[in-house]
């Protein structure tokens, strides 16, 4: 990690502030200031204001580490990276919290979707997943082509039809992995593409009826029970 | 085949929530990964939510000499896991009676090295417990996992020491990397923790830092990875980059290795227990 890293890591969004500025030619913290104001706060997804105090942050750090004779010249690397005298800063933090019960809304969410995995493509026994089914919701049948979502314009819709997939639920149920090989789609965009199916889905049964009420019960004390 | 193993012999730190994570992001980018948990706490096990049948686990290859493969399982986050229980524990007493003990992960991996591109080795927390002594035995990378918390520091150069103690008994050079996890970058102490370490271990600490995320406690108290239970979480971004990182420097490690010799990543996850005849044949 050179200096231009850990800059991005403490102000600004990590690595993906890192790879945006390496690839507009900085990859140092003496070359941002080859960079205008209004370019930096472009890479760093801010307004000039937001840009400035990354400059600012920037320049402390630089001075920093020079200061602590960590630093030198141009790249501010080369120092001793086997150790020796520590910093002052790893004294006693009061201990971590306990983890707290919780029951988030999120994990049956998770778990409803993997019900519905499980009744498509049911594991062999034992039945490592036996988990009990959704209740069947109309929104979850309604068409790619009716509902708006972003980033799924007719030719992809088109595709995914051609791979069986027609509906939100269906969307939503692919895995991820085989469907972005399928589209030949990067994993982050399929996925993406589903938690808006999802989300689609979840706005929907706020208007549609349920179909039917089954028990969400756990069957049986399964590894999530 | 690449294997990192992920150790520290501070508790954690984070190593296993990583190895979850991070074998998840790279089965996501169509890596075929392998998890190999070798804690006798079983952690990442009970993370993922599997259930382990008694006496089939990586304990039996460590125990009974059964073979990694019939072991293996698949989970629902598209990479393989080779699952731990307590009984694990019981082979630090073994070894001290056998003859080469810390050879059985790098043999048993042996066996399956044309089945994976990756292989995770999540290490329990004792750098010089014979289990992470297979692991870096094994391993083409160790990656050191430190919390940028209290301590962090002094942590990470005892694990530093006594992984190079190891590298002299290999007689060969340790690959060493270092990541930094849980860290705030609201909280002071904590971004005085990241400069602290970057300015001790720049040369091989990682660029992706690993940002505390509350959705990584509720995944792996729930056994279900981060990405499931939110994919636009801060936690599936970082391991999104560290995977990113991780097959990076994996690269220019094989750039040296006869075309041909890594398999292309088409990886078909399973969803059910592996037998001999559906663990994945190299493509
Ligand atoms: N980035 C993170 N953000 C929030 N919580 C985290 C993060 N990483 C780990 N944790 C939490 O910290 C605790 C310890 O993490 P983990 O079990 O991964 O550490 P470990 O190094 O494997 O521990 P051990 O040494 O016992 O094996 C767990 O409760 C985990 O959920
Ligand atoms: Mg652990």
């Amino acid at each position: 990690m050179d200096a231009l890293a850990l800059l991005c890591n403490l102000h600004a969004d990590g690595p993906a502030t890192l790879h945006r500025l390496r690839r507009a030619g900085c990859e140092s913290i003496p070359a941002l200031e080859d960079l205008s104001l209004g370019e930096l706060a472009e890479q760093l997804r801010t307004d000039e204001e937001g840009a400035r105090r990354f400059q600012r942050e920037a320049a402390l750090l630089a001075a920093r580490m020079r200061g602590e004779g960590g630093e030198s010249g141009v790249e501010l690397d080369g120092a001793d990276p086997s150790g020796g005298d520590l910093p002052t800063v790893a004294t006693g933090l009061p201990d971590q919290e306990p983890e707290e019960e919780f029951r988030a809304p999120e994990v049956d969410r998770v778990l409803a979707k993997w019900r519905s995995l499980d009744r498509d493509a049911p594991p062999l026994p034992p039945g490592e997943f036996l988990v009990p089914r959704p209740p069947a919701s109309q929104a979850g049948n309604r068409a790619l082509e009716e509902v708006g979502i972003e980033g799924l314009d007719t030719d992809l819709a088109e595709r995914l039809s051609e791979l069986g997939i027609l509906s939100l639920r269906g969307l939503r149920d692919a895995v991820t992995v085989d469907l972005a090989r399928d589209l030949a789609l990067p994993f982050t965009r399929v996925r993406r593409l589903q938690f808006l199916a999802k989300r689609a889905m979840e706005e929907l049964e706020e208007e549609l009826p349920v179909e039917s009420e089954a028990s969400t019960r756990l069957d049986t004390a399964g590894p999530f029970a | 085949m690449q294997i990192w193993a992920l150790a520290n012999q501070k508790g954690g730190t984070g190593k296993t929530t990583t190895a979850i994570h991070l074998a998840g992001a790279l089965a996501g980018h169509g890596k075929r990964c392998l998890l190999v948990d070798l804690d006798p706490q079983a952690h990442a096990t009970l993370g993922m939510g599997v259930a382990v049948e008694e006496g089939v686990s990586i304990a039996s290859t460590f125990l009974d000499s059964t073979p990694l493969r019939r072991v293996i399982r698949t989970t629902r986050a598209g990479f393989h896991l080779a699952p731990s229980e307590v009984r694990l524990g019981e082979f630090e007493e073994v070894a001290e009676r056998s003859l080469l003990p810390e050879g059985i992960l790098a043999g048993a991996l042996g066996e399956v090295s044309a089945r994976y591109d990756w292989v995770i080795l999540d290490c329990p927390p004792r750098a010089d417990g014979v289990l992470t002594r297979n692991a870096i035995r094994a391993a083409t990378m160790t990656l050191l996992v430190v919390e940028t918390g209290a301590f962090a520091l002094q942590g990470a150069l005892r694990a530093r020491r006594l992984f190079e103690e190891q590298t002299r008994e290999l007689g060969r050079p340790l690959p060493l990397r270092l990541l930094a996890t849980m860290f705030e970058r609201d909280s002071p102490m904590s971004r005085e923790f990241l400069i602290a370490l970057q300015a001790r271990f720049r040369g091989i600490m990682l660029d992706t830092v690993i940002r505390r995320d509350e959705v990584l406690r509720r995944a792996v108290a729930c056994g279900i990875p981060a990405p499931n239970l939110d994919p636009n979480a801060d936690a599936v971004d970082d391991f999104e980059a560290l995977a990113e990182e991780v097959a990076g420097i994996a690269q220019e490690a094989d750039s040296w290795i006869p075309r041909g010799a890594c398999s292309p990543p088409t990886f078909q996850p399973e969803v059910h227990p592996l037998s001999d005849d559906v663990v994945p044949e190299p493509r």
